[in-house]
């Protein structure tokens, strides 16, 4: 609950107003017992200087191990005096226990009362908090922050309360990491990484409606469990752009069945023929399913080299390959077993359009076929067939026979995400649940640091930029991966700038990024093919780009490259073998290698721009040329 | 290097499916710190996109590699796994999770992380077009953790296959390399040389990659980057040009260390020093114009590292004008002058020269450069008649039809056309509309038929040669040219012409553009061949050889020389 209200309220507030009574905020709407307070009311007759105050002591304690490198001198020299003081002052505080537990939270102490989670998460937030004040004189925080605690807290003005802690935290999080917690970063990051891999699935943001991939895999999880309870064939196309989760839904849909059916899975893509797909099948089959109740063809089928091994003694080698020859005639009436087999069976044709362009569509129609006359009871299992696909042609793609026997049920899934929605997936990303091996400390400043960073008005920008682009969510990822990696003990929380940068490294790729370090003798050629291009040449071949280059230099008198043509050319390959330069005929043995012709895939404004930031005094100058002559 | 180890850490935690990495300039480079840096973490392999040019070859390295399986002769060169495991793209997935699960058993403790690491991605994009999405989506057919990493010169967008059938990758840009990283890589190679047994010798005398050498090395190594880096940024290609170079750099220093050795008389050992600052200055001074020219011969491969540095030897007499040599060296300077002039010239280009030894140094570099190229100038390599042919093909390569009469027509009043004054095409080339067309002598030698070089054969040889053949003809009486022109034509049609057009064209110095079984119809058709036979100079010297005026026969000359 904590956790929650902190988020929202992090969210909202940016304000750094009020750092003396943000401290005790977080701590006291789950903590409002009175007990502490009343302690700690009596304890502020304690001498400020005196650090026998055990909260502010244990505080500090932790401070010692966040920073080592305190900002201030005097501040530093604050913390060591409260450090070696501990042993003194924890003591007295045993005997109440109750004040330790609730006001300081070491998490050494075993405490029984509040819920584990709390805890963690006020003293995470504390740790942090601390750290920053520490920065500031320490007396005056320690002055202010007792009186701060006598007015009981009440509902509104909390949240007022709670915003100012931001600001202190932030402070807190550019310093580098102590070293007992570098551990801690490593297996966050590779959880990290994990989680942007694997993205988990979010729920979406209101509870009125649901989004279309909720839908889907509703439809999809109805289908499938006629499938498997009522042995119902069934048929349908799933539908989407990429990335958009028809293959999570599916994943989702079969883990939550109640019997594992069989599970065939097919692609287009590897199966380029109905005869690999056939024995991908009958290989899938015979490994899922007990030898014994396959029939007698398709074990047959799948065990081919075995058989062929054992009944052919006179073969001491394989001969080739044995491709697996089932007869397309034979297909069908194997095709048509498999309901027979002891469990209802999934058949997954991932890029079903390619499964389109096989001769007759013969698996297709046997498949779909099998599906349609699929009788419930009579022994027999239900069996279905999925389509995935990211071409809305599909149906369009099928032939006659076989569309007619084709269901017609189309799932969709979409792939656009609001703003708000890919925020809570990148949250979701970024604190990965589950197994965190890492120190708890460190866990709660990086769930903190990461609230922070989803708020920055920056990375919401981007997030924009990149839902309305696409609502991919592996590309989604893929924007955090770089700043993720990046993460040092030296700087271990993530900042808005550099997943900037990383966006453009992988989304709005530029076309050459690396074009302005070229060296020299590249620039002269890209330049030489802006000038031939504005005297109006389509193509260019070597020698013209040679004879730019060398009038280009002789005007410009300043040689600093020794034109003897090697080590242009030699730039020249370079160039080509990057694609820079294009030929546009293949090779030939009667054209001398000078002569061929080629274009340049670079655009001229980038050209242009790359010189400019080059900023090499004679290139300027061909530039400056070659956009005169124009 | 950062982008590198990104690449490093993020195959190390947790790798995406797939990773291309960009990088225009030293793919291999990128490469090899790649392998090294991940050489125990993970089970890796190797891929050549140009020796896989079949799936087979493909599969079956990718299943060897990281099974680190080796095939032996004795065993029959058998692959990994046992069943065929490369006839098609399912049954190598299946091999593929069968040795992943074969790993995982091997090594219980820790889960396996395989990777492949693909080079030259574009051949197996024009090779076999449609392995490219499956193999991009490999861990996501064969469901093991497996990530698919390709490094490419070429941008991904130039290698996608179409229909977004692959996933889209993690990009990874790796920057030009600068000059600390290159110099950086070098000095490393340097130490794992010194470091290498093979090359340390026994002897007390110090070999050329001595880790006491490597302070030198570093100097040595910023010099030669300095020189290079403008012209190639590839760490490999300046670590060979170094290779060629670094141990004829040292050699005075070994030398002189050596001499004093021997001097001691094996008494006392001498103790190796670092040579000083005034001598590495020496050094440099010496040394410095022979790298530009190791640049200019090593970088485009003209020779190799072994042939340029056994030619780049400097000698006694040079080294001692510039003061390296070190020991007691005896030295007679009158009497190896004469020898070694040109390669002392060669190698101090600073001192004060006649203009007498500037030629000598130039015919120095053009013998060593036209040794290089193995070939004999065509001046003396070729019989005259062959050289004639030759210049008269060049001549009707690039000329137009339309400029032969003007050119070498001679009307009744013996006046002689001239070309018309060539208009400067590149300055004023702008199209009205549309594209310009590229001047002949930018898209190379056009094909003529064979009649019209003879006739421009003819033409030449009968200005610029008459009497020649009158020497040549042994019986001038016995056939009587009245006709102006008659006996040239006569020589010109002699079977001789035509065999000799046949030899140039074995030789393809001349390229015969039409089938050569086609008899009738059409004649055929030449021109001529790339390279020599095609470049303006090597022709204009075979003019000047044979007394052709080449640049008033050229009809579009403006531009040429």
């Amino acid at each position: 609950m904590v956790l929650k209200r902190k988020a929202s309220s992090n969210a909202i507030q940016d304000s750094p107003s009020k750092r003396t009574r943000s401290r005790r905020a977080p701590l006291s709407p789950s903590l409002d017992t009175e007990s502490p307070r009343k302690s700690r009311v009596a304890k502020r007759s304690v001498p400020v200087d005196d650090p026998s105050d055990d909260s502010s002591g244990d505080e500090l304690d932790i401070i010692n191990h966040d920073i080592p490198a305190t900002p201030s001198r005097r501040s530093k020299r604050l913390v060591e005096v409260v450090v070696s003081t501990p042993s003194r002052s924890r003591k007295p505080a045993f005997p109440k226990p109750k004040t330790v537990q609730l006001v300081d939270a070491l998490p050494p102490i075993p405490q029984p009362s509040p819920s584990k989670k709390t805890r963690i998460v006020t003293y995470g937030k504390r740790g942090s908090a601390d750290c920053s004040v520490s920065s500031s004189p320490q007396k005056k925080n320690v002055q202010l922050k007792t009186p701060s605690l006598t007015p009981p807290p009440v509902g509104p003005p909390l949240i007022p309360v709670a915003s100012p802690q931001r600001s202190p935290s932030r402070r807190a999080l550019k310093g580098s990491l102590p070293q007992h917690l570098h551990d801690s970063l490593t297996s966050q990051k590779r959880a990290v990484l994990h989680a942007l891999q694997q993205p988990p699935i979010v729920p979406s943001a209101d509870d009125s409606e649901y989004s279309t991939n909720e839908v889907a895999t509703q439809q999809l999880n109805g289908l499938l469990d006629g499938t498997v309870t009522r042995g119902e064939g069934n048929s349908c196309l799933l539908l989407g752009p990429r990335g958009s989760g028809k293959t999570q839904a599916i994943e989702l849909c079969i883990s939550n069945l109640k019997e594992t059916p069989i599970v065939v899975r097919l692609s287009g893509l590897v199966q380029t023929n109905d005869r690999l797909a056939m024995r991908e099948i009958s290989r899938q089959l015979s490994a899922q399913v007990s030898p014994a109740l396959l029939p007698e063809e398709i074990r047959g089928a799948a065990n081919d080299e075995s058989l062929k091994d054992d009944d052919n003694p006179f073969l001491d080698a394989p001969v080739e390959i044995v491709e697996l020859s089932v007869p397309t005639a034979h297909m069908h009436s194997l095709i048509a077993c498999i309901p027979t087999l002891g469990r209802p069976t999934i058949v997954i044709l991932d890029a079903v359009d390619l499964f389109t362009n096989h001769p007759r569509q013969s698996l297709l129609y046997s498949l779909l076929d099998t599906v349609q006359s699929c009788r419930a009871g009579g022994g027999n299992k239900g069996m279905a067939v999925i389509g995935v696909t990211t071409r809305m042609d599909t149906l369009i793609c099928l032939e006659k026979r076989v569309k007619s026997r084709f269901s017609g049920r189309m799932i969709r899934t979409s792939a656009s995400i609001k703003a708000s929605q890919a925020k809570k997936i990148s949250r979701a990303m970024l604190i990965p649940t589950g197994e965190t091996d890492g120190d708890q400390e460190f866990s709660a400043m990086w769930n903190e640091s990461v609230d922070e960073i989803l708020a920055d008005p920056k990375i919401t920008r981007i997030l924009e930029e990149a839902c309305s682009i696409t609502g991919d969510i592996r590309s989604l990822a893929r924007l955090f991966m770089s700043p993720v990696l990046n993460l040092k003990p030296a700087s271990p929380w993530l900042t808005a700038s550099q997943l900037e940068i990383s966006a453009e490294a992988q989304r709005i790729r530029p076309e050459f990024p690396y074009l302005h370090t070229l060296n020299y003798p590249s620039l002269c050629l890209l330049l030489a093919f802006y000038q031939a291009e504005n005297d109006g040449y389509p193509a260019i071949t070597f020698e013209m780009l040679y004879e730019y280059v060398r009038n280009a230099i002789r005007v410009s008198a300043v040689a600093p490259v020794q034109l003897h043509g090697n080590s242009i050319g030699m730039t020249f390959e370079h160039l080509i073998s990057a694609q820079i330069f294009v030929s546009l005929s293949g090779p030939s043995m009667n054209v001398g290698k000078n002569f061929f012709k080629y274009r340049c895939s670079v655009n001229r404004e980038d050209v242009k721009k790359s010189v400019e930031k080059n900023g090499h005094s004679s290139l300027t100058k061909f530039l400056r040329r070659a956009t005169g002559s124009h | 290097m950062n982008s590198l180890n990104q690449v490093v850490s993020l195959l190390e935690l947790s790798p995406p499916p797939f990773i291309f990495i960009n990088d225009p300039i030293a793919p291999k480079f990128t490469i090899q710190s790649l392998l090294l840096a991940l050489q125990n973490k993970i089970r890796l392999v190797q891929v050549d996109g140009i020796s896989t040019f079949t799936p087979r070859l493909l599969y079956d390295t990718i299943l060897n590699g990281l099974s680190q399986h080796t095939p032996s002769w004795d065993d029959g060169c058998r692959n990994w796994s046992e069943e065929t495991s490369n006839d098609s793209m399912d049954s190598f997935l299946r091999a593929l999770k069968a040795l992943h699960v074969s790993l995982c058993t091997a090594n219980s403790e820790q889960r396996v992380r395989l990777a492949l690491v693909i080079e030259k991605p574009e051949r197996l994009k024009e090779r076999m077009p449609d392995l490219l999405a499956p193999l991009t989506r490999l861990a996501e057919l064969t469901r093991i953790d497996l990530s698919v990493v390709l490094v490419s010169e070429v941008r991904w967008e130039d290698i996608r296959p179409p229909l977004g059938a692959a996933i889209d990758p993690y990009y990874v840009d790796i920057p030009v390399p600068t000059k600390e990283i290159i110099i950086e890589h070098l000095v490393k190679v340097f130490e794992e040389n010194s470091s290498n047994s093979d090359l340390a010798s026994t002897s007390t005398t110090p070999h050329s990659y001595d880790p006491a050498l490597q302070e030198t090395y570093r100097h040595f190594v910023h010099i030669l980057v300095d020189v290079c880096f403008l012209y190639t940024n590839d760490p490999h290609e300046i670590q060979y040009i170094s290779a060629a170079r670094w141990p004829g750099f040292i050699k005075p220093v070994l030398d002189a260390h050596r001499m004093n050795v021997e001097a001691a008389e094996g008494g006392d050992e001498v103790e190796f020093e670092r040579p000083s600052t005034e001598v590495l200055l020496r050094l440099t001074h010496h040394f410095k114009p022979s790298l530009s020219l190791a640049l200019e011969q090593l970088y485009p491969r003209l020779t190799n590292a072994v042939d340029w540095a056994r030619a780049n030897v400097s000698d006694a007499a040079s080294l001692a004008k510039d003061g390296l040599i070190l020991g007691d060296a005896v030295m007679d300077d009158e009497d190896e002058e004469e020898d070694t002039v040109n390669e002392m010239l060669l190698s101090s280009p600073t001192r004060s020269r006649s203009s007498k030894r500037i030629q000598e140094q130039k015919a120095a570099q053009d013998l060593s450069s036209s040794n290089l190229k193995d070939t004999l100038p065509l001046s003396v390599s070729l019989p005259r008649l062959s050289q004639f042919i030759l210049v008269a093909a060049y001549i009707a390569s690039v000329n137009p039809v339309k400029s032969d009469l003007r050119l070498f027509g001679r009307g009744a009043d013996e006046k002689k056309r001239r070309r018309r004054p060539a208009k400067r095409q590149m300055a004023n080339a702008k199209p009205k509309s549309g594209s310009v067309k590229i001047p002949q002598r930018f898209l190379g030698p056009s094909p003529f038929p064979l009649e019209r070089l003879i006739a421009i054969l003819g033409a030449l040889v009968e200005e610029n040669d008459s009497n020649a053949s009158e020497v040549n003809d042994p019986s001038p009486d016995l056939l009587d040219f009245r006709i102006a022109g008659e006996r040239t034509d006569y020589e010109v049609t002699r079977v001789g012409v035509y065999a000799s057009i046949a030899q140039l064209t074995s030789l393809r110095l001349l390229v015969r553009t039409t089938s050569a079984d086609k008899l009738d119809g059409l004649s055929a058709m030449f021109k001529c061949g790339s390279g020599a036979p095609s470049s303006y100079e090597t022709i204009l010297d075979l003019a000047k050889g044979l007394g052709v005026p080449l640049p008033d026969l050229i009809w579009d000359n403006a531009a040429m020389g």
